[in-house]
C-alpha cells in the first residue's frame, strides 16, 4: 500500500515530471479540436452547412489521425513506471477510426433532421463531436479513471442529445431516463473503483491485472464486490440484462440520427471501456460466470421481447440489447480457459462482433431513416411496408443490413461476426453457451425476418406513408456502410487481424 | 444366334413396341390422327407380340441344353446384381405360350376394343396395346430371367401393366377400385418376396440365381427365404388368403384376363417357385405350408365358382382353383406336373375368356342370368367353349385331362414318402384335388347350360359369331387347348420340360395312365351329372339353386373380401389418419407451440418493462445489488 | 489453373454472376433468357467434372487419405476462422451436383415460360440461381466451415421465392398461409443450421482443421468429442432431410412454395442433409455414427411409416407429395444408418432417384394446379378424360415413385432394405421387415393418389381443361422422364462413379 501512496503523493520519485508523448495524443487533440472549432464555426459564420462541414472535416482528420498513429508501434504516455494511462496501440487505432468514422455516419444521417429546422445545428454538432473526442479517448485508456471519464465523455453529451427534439414529450421523457439511469450506472462505477482502489491500490489496468492475479487479494469479498459493480456499471453502457431498460424507452424517444449513435458509437464505447477492464484489470474466474450469465441473459430476454416489438426504433433497439449479449459472450467463456492465447481469442472475438456489428446497426438506422420521411421518427412497422417496392435501392440495403444482424448470407459479414462468437465460445469450452447462442439466432431471424419481408410485402391495406425521397446524404452513408460490410463480409480476415493486435 | 442372344431379345422385342406405343397420342376423339394412331398401334402391338413369338419359337427349336449367360448390372457394396438370362426347355416353352397367348390377345382386341363408351371410338387404344406389349416384355422377363433382382423388376412390371390395364374401362365404376385392389393385394405380398431375395442375395452375395442355387445356405435361411418368397407367390398367384383381388380383376377388359389374369401372370408365382425349385425341395416346412395353401385354394376356387353369375367371375375362380392344383402339384415335389398344368391351362383357360369375351361381346352382358341359348346362334363360340370346359374338368383326351392327372399321380410319390415333401400333405391335395374334380365339372357344366342351353333370356339381343378378328384367335387357341395333352407322349416334348428340373426324383414322366385315372373319371361324371340333372328337371332354373342357404355364402368366397376389409383396410386408413392428426397436433404441435410460446414470453417480458421510471431505477439498482452479493457470495466460497 | 480447378470454379461462378446479371439487366424476358443461358452453362461445367479424373483408386492404400477427389481447389480465407476456399468434388458429390444444375436449368426454363404471380420473373430466376449456388457449395465444399456457409446461402432465397411466388393467389388466405409456411422454413432450417455450426467447432477447435479430408475418419478426435459432434451434426442434417419427427415443415413449405421452389426444395435441397451425412457426420465422427446407428435406423422407419401413413390420410395433392419425401427420405436415411457399403450406395441412388422423381411430381402436380386453381383430391377426379398426356406422366411419375423395379425408385429403396438385412441382427432384421412394408403402403397412397386423380368422372374443374401441355412443360418434364427411366435400367449411371470412394469412406468408417 505505501507504495502507492508514495506516487499519489508525488513526492520522491522523479517519475512525475513525464514527457508527453503528443504523437499519441494526435487523435484526441483532434477530436476535441474538432469540437472547439465546431462551437467557434457556429459561433462566428452561424450557418449550418459550415458547421456540418467542420464537424466532419473533423471527423474525417481524427480517422486518418488514428489510422495514421495507430499503423505504427504502440504508443504510451503518461507513464509511471511501468502503468501507462494513455496506451495508443492497433486496436485502440480501430476503435478511434471507427469512432470517428461512425460520428461521420451519423452526421449524414442527421442532414434530414437538421434542414427540418427543429434542431440547433451548431450545439447538435458540438455536442456528436464532444462524445467523439471521449470514444477517441477511451479507446486508449490505460487506467480506471481515464477509463471513466472517458465514458462519461462519450455519454454526457448524449443526454442532451436525446432531449434535442424540440416539442416532444416522449423526447424529454427518454432523456430523463437516460440521464438519471446512467447517472447510476456512473455512480456504481466509481464506488466499484474505488473499493478496488481500496482494496488494492492500484488504478491502471495492467498493474490492476497483475495485483488481483495475485493469489491473496481476490479472496476478500471486497475485491469481489468491487469487480462486480465495475462490471455492472459498464453493463449499463452496453444495456445488457438487466441494466438494459432503460434502452428501448430511450432510443425510441431520441431523434433517429441519436438513436444510430447510441446503438452504434455509444454501445462501441462501451464494450470497449467493459472489454478494457475485464481484459486488463479483473480476475477471470469473477468476471466469467457473471458476464457469461449476464450475456445469455442479455441476448434471450432481448431476443423474445424483439418478438414483439410493433415499432421500427423499438425493434431495433430490442435487437441491439440482444446482440449486445452476443458481444459479451466470448467473454463469458474467459473463466474456464487459462491459455493466454484462447484468451486473447475470446477478447477479439468480442471485440470483432462489436464491430461487424456496428457497421451493420449504422446500415439498418441509415436505410430506416432514409425510408422515413425527414425529421420523422421511426414510427411504425406498419408505414414502412411495401418500402423496398418503392425504393429498391434503399430497401435492399436495409433488408441486406437486417438479415446480416440476424447473421445469414448474403450478410456474411453477420454472419461471420455469430461464427467469430460461436468458435470462441466452442474454443473456451462454453458449448452450452455456443448453444445459447445458436438457438438466439433463431429467435432473431424471426422478427429480422419479419422486418425484412414486411419490406417485400405488398402495401395493399395500410395506407403508405408519403412518398418521400430520401435524402442524398443518407443514401451515401448507407451505401458506404453496405459496401463496408459487404467488403469485410467477403474478407473478415481484416477485422479479426486488427482486433487481434 | 445363339440361345442366350435369342433369350436376351425376348423381351426387348416387345419392350420397344410397348415403349414406341407410349409415345403415341392417347386421344384425339373422332380425329383422322386418332385413326392413325390406332392402326399404327395395331401393328406395333400384333407386331411386337408376332415378333416375341417367332424368337420364342426359334428359342424352343434351338435350345438343347440349359443355356445361361449373364453380365454385372450394378454391384452394391459387395452385392452382385447380374444382367442375364437363364434359359432351359422349360423357360422356352412357357415364352411359347406367354407369346402365343399375346399374340392371340393383340389380335383379338383390335375388334373387342373397336366401341369404346355409347357410339364412339375407344379413344385410348394406343396406351391400351402398349400396356399388353410392355406386359408381354414383362413377363418374358420373368420367363428368361436369370438374376432374382431382375425377375423381381419383370414381376413388378407385369403388376403395374395389370394394374393399368384393369383400370382401363372407364365405363366401369368399380375398375379403378379392383385395379387399385389387384396392385396392392400383390404388392402385400412381394414384401415378403422382396425380402426373401434380398435374404438369399445377401446370403450367398450375389443375386444370380445360379448363384443363389449353389450356395450353401443354413436351414434357418433357406426356411425363412423360402417361407417369404411364398407370400410373393400367393400374391401374384392369387393363392389363399392373397386370392381376393383376381375376382375383382375380371373388371379389366376381356382379353386382359384372358392374357394375364388367366394365361400368364398368375402362373408366374408357380413359375418363379420352379425356377427356385432345388431351394423349395431341400425345405420341407415350406412345402407342407404351400401344401396347405394350395388345397384351401383349390377347393375355395372351385366352390366359390358354383355360384357366381358374372361368367367371367366364374372363370376367374376356376384360375383360382386350378393355380391351386400347380402349386399343389410344387407342394408335392412335381415342379413338372405344375408346369405341364400351367401349359394347358394357359392354353384353355386363354381359350374360355376369349370365348367368353365373344359371347359378352354378342349380348352386352357378362351376366349368365341374361344369357341362354346362345348355342344356336353361335355355333363357333359354343364348340370352343365346350372344349375349353372339357378341358378344364379333364374329359379325356383333352389337354386338361392329362395335366391334371399329373398333378394327382404326383400325389402317389408324396403318399409313398418318396417326394421331399411329408405324406400327409400328399393326402391333403390327393383328397382335395379330387374333390376340386367334381366341384370343377359341375360349375363348368352349369356354365355351358346357363349360357348356350336352353332359352334366349334378353330377346332383345340378336346374338351372332364374332367377327373374324375375335374369331380366329380363339378358333387357334382351341387347337392347343385340346391336344397338347397329348403332347406329352412326344419324347422332345416332355424332354424340354423335365430339363428344368433335372435331379427329380419319382416322376419319370409327364403322363401316368393307370388305374387311378378311374377315380378322377368317375368324380367328373358325378359333378357334370348332378348339374345336368337339376338342369333336366327345370331348364329355366340355375342349377346353382340347389346350393340352398350355402349360395350367397358361395357367391362372396367365404366373405374372405370382408374379413380382409375388417382386419387390413379399415385398421390401415384408420392408423392413417391418427398418424395424420397425430403429426398435426403433436409433432407439429410441438414446434408451433414453441414458436407461439416464445411469442408469449416475448410479450410477457415486453409488459414488465414498461415500468415507469422511479420503479425502473429502482428495479435496476436492485439487480445490481443482487448481482454484487452473489458475485460476493461466490468470491467467498471459491 | 487446371481445367479441374477452372470447372470447380465456373460451377459456383456461373450461377453466381448469372444471378448479378439477371437482377442488373431490367428487361425482364431477357434477364430470364440470360438465367436460363447461366444454368445451361452451370450443367455443362458439372457435368464436364467427370471428364479427365484422376483415376486410380485401386491403390487405395491405409496412408491415402479417405476422401480423394477428382479435382479440387484449395485456397486460404479466413485463417482466423479455420476457413479455407477448399472445392473438391468426388463420386458420391458428383452425382448430386449434375442433378442441382439439371434440375435449376430445368426450373429456370420453366420460369421463361410461366412466372407464377407474386413477384417479377427474374427476381425468381436469380433467387433460383442463388439457390443454386448455395446447394452445389455445399456438395462441393471440401472444408466444414465453407460447407456450413454454403448451407446457409440456401436459405434466405428459398425463403423468399416461397414468400414471394408462393401459395395459391385465387386463395385469399394464401399471403397469410404461405407466410407462415415460409417463417416454419426458415426457423426451423435454421435451427438445423447453427446447430451444425456448433458442431462444426466442437469438431474443428478439437482437431485444429476444418479439412474434410484430414478429417475424414474420425483423425484422433476422442470418443466423447465425436459423439457430441455426431449428435449435432446428425440433429443439423435430420432437420434438413427431413427425419421424422423433425419433418414438421417440410410440408407447409413443399405445399406453400411456387412449382419450382417445390421442385427444388424436394428434388434437391432435401439431399443437403443426407449428403451432409454422410460426407460430414459419419466421415468426420465415425465413432458417433457407430453410436448412433441404431436410433437413426429407428428413427428412418419410424419415417417411413409415418409419412405413408399421412399420406394415406392426405386430401392435398401438394401436401401428400410432400409427405411421400418424408417416406422416401426415410429410405435414404436408413441406408445410410446401415453404415454399410450396400446401404450407402443406396443412399446415393435413392437421393438421386427421389431428386428426379419427386421433382417430376411437383412439376406435374404444380401444372394441375395451375389448370385448376385447387389442388383438393375431392375436385380433381377424370383427368385422363380430359387430359391424357397430364395424367399418364403423372401415373409415370407415381409409378416410379412407389418404387417400381426398372425405374430410379427402385434401387434406393429396396437395397436399403436390402443393407438392413444384410446387417443383420434382430433390430435391423425387424427393421428391414418394417421398411419394406412402408414399400406397400407407399404403394397405396400413390395408388390412391391415381385413383382420386386419374380415374372416375370429371368434375367441373377438370371437365374445363384442354388436353394440350405446353412446349416448355414437355421440355422441362422429359428430361426427368428419361431420366427416370435412365438411372433404373442403368443405376451404375449414378453408382459407378460413387463406388470407390464409399468404398475408401467407409474403410476408415467401420473400423
Amino acid at each position: 500500500m505505501s507504495e502507492q501512496i508514495m506516487w499519489l503523493g508525488a513526492t520522491s520519485e522523479p517519475s512525475l515530471v513525464q514527457t508527453v508523448d503528443h504523437v499519441a495524443l494526435l487523435p484526441a487533440y483532434l477530436a476535441a479540436g474538432t469540437a472547439v472549432l465546431v462551437l467557434l464555426v457556429d459561433l462566428l459564420l452561424a450557418r449550418p452547412v459550415a458547421t456540418v462541414a467542420t464537424a466532419a472535416t473533423g471527423a474525417v482528420a481524427t480517422t486518418l489521425g488514428a489510422a495514421a498513429v495507430g499503423s505504427g508501434a504502440e504508443r504510451r504516455t503518461f507513464c509511471v513506471g511501468a502503468d501507462c494511462s494513455y496506451v495508443f496501440g492497433g486496436r485502440a487505432a480501430l476503435v478511434a477510426a471507427l469512432v470517428a468514422l461512425l460520428v461521420l455516419g451519423v452526421l449524414a444521417l442527421s442532414g434530414p433532421m437538421l434542414r427540418a429546422g427543429n434542431t440547433p445545428v451548431g450545439e447538435f454538432c458540438f455536442l456528436l463531436t464532444c462524445s467523439m473526442t471521449g470514444g477517441v479517448v477511451l479507446a486508449a485508456a490505460g487506467d480506471l479513471i481515464t477509463l471513466i471519464v472517458a465514458v462519461e465523455v462519450l455519454t454526457l453529451p448524449l443526454y442532451v442529445l436525446v432531449g434535442l427534439r424540440r416539442g416532444s414529450l416522449a423526447s424529454a421523457e427518454a432523456a430523463v431516463t437516460f440521464f438519471v439511469v446512467s447517472v447510476v450506472a456512473t455512480t456504481l462505477t466509481l464506488l466499484g473503483a474505488a473499493l478496488l482502489y481500496a482494496a488494492t491500490g492500484g488504478l491502471h489496468l495492467e498493474r490492476l491485472g497483475a495485483l488481483l492475479a495475485d493469489e491473496a487479494l481476490p479472496d476478500l469479498p471486497l475485491t469481489t464486490v468491487a469487480v462486480t459493480l465495475v462490471v455492472a456499471g459498464l453493463a449499463f453502457k452496453v444495456a445488457a440484462v438487466p441494466f438494459h431498460a432503460w434502452a428501448p424507452a430511450t432510443y425510441d424517444g431520441a431523434p433517429l440520427p441519436v438513436a444510430a449513435y447510441l446503438s452504434t458509437a455509444s454501445k462501441l464505447g462501451g464494450v470497449i471501456a467493459l472489454l478494457a477492464v475485464v481484459r486488463e484489470a479483473l480476475p477471470p474466474e469473477v468476471t466469467g460466470p457473471v458476464l457469461a450469465v449476464v450475456a445469455a441473459l442479455t441476448m434471450t430476454v432481448g431476443n423474445l421481447v424483439a418478438l414483439r416489438q410493433r415499432r421500427t426504433v423499438r425493434l431495433l433497439a430490442w435487437s441491439s440489447v440482444a446482440q449486445a449479449g452476443y458481444i459479451l459472450a466470448p467473454l463469458g467463456a474467459l473463466a474456464l480457459v487459462t491459455e493466454a492465447d484462447a484468451r486473447t481469442a475470446g477478447y477479439a472475438a468480442a471485440l470483432a462482433y462489436a464491430v461487424f456489428f456496428v457497421l451493420l446497426e449504422l446500415a439498418a438506422f441509415a436505410g430506416v431513416v432514409a425510408l422515413r420521411p425527414a425529421g420523422a421518427d421511426g414510427g411504425h412497422l406498419d408505414e414502412l411496408r411495401g418500402a423496398a417496392r418503392r425504393h429498391p435501392w434503399v430497401g435492399a440495403g436495409l433488408a441486406f443490413a437486417l438479415i446480416g444482424l440476424a447473421g445469414l448470407p448474403p450478410g456474411l459479414a453477420g454472419l461471420f461476426a455469430k461464427v467469430t462468437v460461436v468458435r470462441s465460445l466452442v474454443d473456451g469450452g462454453a458449448g452450452w453457451l455456443a448453444l445459447v447462442v445458436a438457438i438466439n439466432a433463431v429467435i432473431g431471424l424471426a422478427y429480422y425476418l419479419r422486418f425484412a419481408a414486411l419490406l417485400y410485402a405488398p402495401a395493399g391495406g395500410v395506407a403508405a406513408g408519403p412518398a418521400v425521397r430520401p435524402a442524398r446524404a443518407v443514401v451515401v452513408a448507407l451505401t458506404v456502410a453496405t459496401v463496408v460490410a459487404l467488403a469485410v463480409g467477403f474478407a473478415p480476415q481484416v477485422v479479426l487481424d486488427l482486433a487481434g493486435s | 444366334m445363339s440361345a442366350t442372344t435369342l433369350g436376351a431379345a425376348l423381351p426387348v422385342v416387345p419392350l420397344l413396341a410397348g415403349l414406341t406405343g407410349l409415345l403415341l397420342p392417347p386421344s384425339s376423339s373422332g380425329a383422322t390422327t386418332g385413326r392413325t394412331a390406332r392402326r399404327v398401334a395395331v401393328a406395333l402391338g400384333v407386331a411386337g407380340a408376332a415378333g416375341a413369338l417367332a424368337l420364342a419359337v426359334a428359342l424352343l427349336v434351338t435350345l438343347d441344353d440349359p443355356a445361361e449367360a449373364s453380365t454385372t448390372w450394378i454391384d452394391l457394396g459387395g452385392l452382385t446384381v447380374t444382367l442375364g438370362v437363364r434359359l432351359d426347355g422349360a423357360a422356352a416353352l412357357v415364352a411359347v405360350a406367354v407369346t402365343t397367348v399375346a399374340l392371340a390377345v393383340q389380335v383379338y382386341s383390335i375388334g373387342y376394343l373397336r366401341q369404346g363408351p355409347p357410339d364412339e371410338p375407344d379413344h385410348r387404344y394406343p396406351p391400351y396395346a402398349a400396356q399388353i406389349s410392355l406386359f408381354t416384355a414383362a413377363m418374358l422377363l420373368v420367363v428368361v430371367s436369370g438374376d432374382l433382382i431382375l425377375l423381381l423388376v419383370g414381376w413388378e412390371v407385369m403388376g403395374i401393366c395389370s394394374y393399368l390395364l384393369i383400370a382401363h374401362d372407364r365405363r366401369l365404376p368399380e375398375a379403378p377400385a379392383a385395379a387399385m385392389k389387384a396392385f396392392l393385394v400383390t404388392r402385400v405380398g412381394d414384401v415378403g418376396f422382396l425380402l426373401g431375395i434380398a435374404l438369399l442375395g445377401v446370403s450367398a452375395g450375389s443375386f444370380r440365381i445360379t448363384d443363389v442355387l449353389a450356395h450353401d445356405h443354413g436351414t434357418a435361411t433357406l426356411t425363412t427365404a423360402c417361407l417369404l418368397l411364398l407370400a410373393g407367390v400367393a400374391g401374384k398367384s392369387a393363392q389363399f388368403p392373397l386370392h381376393t383381388w383376381l375376382p375383382d380383376a375380371m373388371a379389366g377388359p376381356t382379353p386382359i384376363s384372358a392374357l394375364i389374369h388367366a394365361a400368364t401372370m398368375v402362373a408366374a408365382g408357380v413359375y418363379a417357385v420352379t425356377r427356385l425349385w432345388p431351394l423349395f425341395e431341400a425345405t420341407p416346412t415350406v412345402l407342407a405350408v404351400l401344401g396347405v395353401m394350395a388345397s384351401v385354394t383349390l377347393l375355395l376356387g372351385a366352390l366359390a365358382a358354383t355360384a357366381q353369375d358374372d361368367i367371367k367371375r366364374v372363370l376367374a375362380w376356376s384360375t383360382v382353383s386350378q393355380i391351386g392344383y400347380m402349386t399343389g402339384a410344387l407342394a408335392v415335389g412335381a415342379p413338372t406336373a405344375a408346369l405341364f398344368h400351367l401349359l394347358t391351362h394357359a392354353a384353355f383357360k386363354a381359350l374360355l375368356f376369349l370365348a367368353a369375351g365373344a359371347v359378352i361381346h354378342a349380348v352386352g352382358t357378362s351376366l349368365m342370368s341374361r344369357m341362354g341359348g346362345l348355342r344356336h346362334s353361335m355355333p363357333v363360340t359354343f364348340w370352343c367353349t365346350v372344349i375349353g370346359l372339357g378341358a378344364l374338368v379333364g374329359v379325356p383326351p383333352l389337354s386338361g385331362f392329362w395335366s391334371k392327372e399329373g398333378v394327382l399321380a404326383a400325389t402317389e410319390d408324396a403318399l409313398l414318402g418318396h417326394g421331399p415333401a411329408p405324406a400327409w400333405v400328399g393326402w391333403l391335395v390327393l383328397v382335395s384335388g379330387l374333390l376340386g374334380v367334381a366341384v370343377t365339372a359341375w360349375y363348368a357344366t352349369r356354365l355351358l347350360l346357363r349360357t348356350f342351353f336352353g332359352v334366349n333370356r334378353l330377346p332383345s339381343a340378336r346374338p351372332h359369331d364374332p367377327p373374324a378378328t375375335l374369331r380366329w384367335p380363339v378358333l387357334l387357341l382351341a387347337v392347343p387347348a385340346a391336344l397338347l395333352g397329348l403332347a406329352g407322349f412326344a419324347p422332345w416334348f416332355t424332354d424340354r420340360l423335365l430339363s428344368s428340373a433335372p435331379g427329380e426324383l419319382g416322376v419319370p414322366g409327364l403322363l401316368h395312365v393307370g388305374p387311378l385315372m378311374v377315380l378322377p373319371l368317375a368324380l367328373l361324371l358325378v359333378g357334370v351329372g348332378l348339374a345336368w340333372s337339376r338342369w333336366q328337371r327345370d331348364g329355366s332354373v340355375d342349377p346353382a339353386t340347389t346350393l340352398g342357404p350355402l349360395r350367397p355364402v358361395l357367391a362372396r368366397a367365404f366373405r374372405l373380401d370382408d374379413v380382409q376389409h375388417t382386419l387390413v383396410v379399415r385398421p390401415t386408413t384408420a392408423l392413417g389418419r391418427l398418424a395424420r392428426s397425430a403429426d398435426e397436433r403433436v409433432v407439429d404441435g410441438a414446434v408451433t407451440g414453441t414458436g407461439r410460446a416464445a411469442r408469449a414470453l416475448g410479450g410477457g417480458l415486453g409488459t414488465l418493462h414498461r415500468a415507469a421510471l422511479p420503479r425502473a431505477a429502482a428495479g435496476v439498482l436492485a439487480g445490481a445489488l443482487l448481482i454484487g452479493l452473489a458475485a460476493a457470495l461466490i468470491g467467498v466460497t471459491t | 489453373m487446371s481445367t479441374g480447378e477452372f470447372l470447380l470454379v465456373a460451377v459456383l461462378a456461373l450461377p453466381a454472376l448469372g444471378a448479378l446479371a439477371v437482377a442488373a439487366i431490367p428487361r425482364d424476358r431477357v434477364a430470364r433468357s440470360v438465367g436460363v443461358l447461366a444454368a445451361a452453362l452451370t450443367l455443362v461445367a458439372a457435368v464436364a467434372l467427370v471428364a479427365d479424373r484422376e483415376q486410380g483408386w485401386t491403390a487405395y492404400a491405409a496412408t491415402t487419405p479417405a476422401v480423394r477427389p477428382w479435382h479440387s481447389i484449395d485456397l486460404p480465407w479466413v485463417p482466423g476462422l479455420d476457413l479455407r476456399f477448399h472445392l473438391g468434388v468426388d463420386g458420391i458429390s458428383w452425382p448430386l451436383v449434375v442433378l442441382t444444375a439439371l434440375l435449376t436449368l430445368l426450373c429456370c426454363a420453366y420460369s421463361l415460360w410461366r412466372v407464377p404471380g407474386g413477384g417479377a420473373g427474374r427476381a425468381l430466376v436469380a433467387l433460383l440461381l442463388v439457390v443454386e449456388v448455395g446447394i452445389l457449395g455445399t456438395f462441393l465444399a471440401l472444408d466444414l466451415v465453407l460447407f456450413f456457409l454454403f448451407f446457409e446461402v440456401v436459405l434466405l432465397p428459398m425463403y423468399a421465392i416461397i414468400i414471394g411466388w408462393g401459395g395459391d393467389g385465387a386463395d385469399p388466405a394464401a399471403p397469410d398461409a404461405r407466410r407462415r409456411a415460409g417463417r416454419k422454413f426458415a426457423l426451423y432450417t435454421l435451427f438445423g443450421s447453427v446447430l451444425l455450426l456448433v458442431g462444426v467447432y466442437v469438431v474443428v477447435s478439437a482437431a485444429g482443421t476444418a479439412d474434410i479430408v484430414a478429417l475424414t475418419g474420425g483423425g484422433d478426435l476422442s470418443r466423447a468429442t465425436q459423439l457430441a459432434a455426431f449428435t449435432l451434426l446428425a440433429l443439423a442434417f435430420a432437420v434438413k432431410s427431413p427425419l421424422w419427427p423433425l419433418h414438421s415443415w417440410l410440408p407447409d413449405a413443399h405445399t406453400q412454395a411456387p412449382t419450382v421452389g417445390s421442385v427444388l426444395l424436394a428434388g434437391v435441397l432435401l439431399k443437403m442433409g443426407t449428403y451432409g451425412l454422410i460426407r460430414v457426420a459419419v466421415g468426420v465422427a465415425p465413432e458417433g455414427a457407430r453410436w448412433a446407428a441404431p436410433v437413426l435406423g429407428v428413427l428412418a422407419v419410424a419415417a417411413i411409416l409415418v409419412g405413408s401413413l399421412v399420406c394415406l390420410a392426405q386430401t392435398e395433392l401438394k401436401r401428400l407429395i410432400a409427405y411421400s419425401s418424408v417416406g422416401h427420405m426415410g429410405f435414404v436415411l436408413l441406408g445410410i444408418a446401415t453404415l454399410t457399403a450396400t446401404g450407402i450406395q443406396a443412399a446415393l441412388i435413392g437421393n438421386v432417384a427421389h431428386g428426379i422423381i419427386t421433382g417430376l411430381l411437383f412439376f406435374l402436380a404444380g401444372a394441375i394446379k395451375d389448370r385448376t386453381h385447387t389442388g383438393a383430391l375431392s375436385e380433381l377426379s377424370g383427368l385422363r378424360e380430359t387430359a391424357p398426356r397430364l395424367s399418364g406422366l403423372l401415373a409415370f411419375a407415381a409409378v416410379a415413385s412407389l418404387g417400381l423395379p426398372g425405374l430410379a425408385g427402385f434401387w434406393g429403396e429396396a437395397f436399403a432394405v436390402v443393407a438392413a438385412v444384410n446387417a443383420g441382427g434382430a433390430l435391423w432384421t425387424t427393421l428391414a421387415v418394417l421398411a419394406a412394408f412402408g414399400g406397400a403402403l407407399t404403394a397405396a397412397y400413390l395408388l390412391r393418389l391415381l385413383r382420386r386423380v386419374t380415374h372416375g368422372q370429371p368434375t367441373p374443374t377438370v371437365a374445363a381443361l384442354r388436353p394440350g401441355l405446353a412446349g416448355a412443360e414437355l421440355a422441362a418434364w422429359a428430361p426427368l422422364v428419361l431420366l427416370a427411366l435412365a438411372v433404373g435400367l442403368a443405376p451404375t449411371l449414378v453408382l459407378g462413379v460413387a463406388e470407390a470412394p464409399v468404398e475408401a469412406l467407409l474403410g476408415v468408417v467401420a473400423r
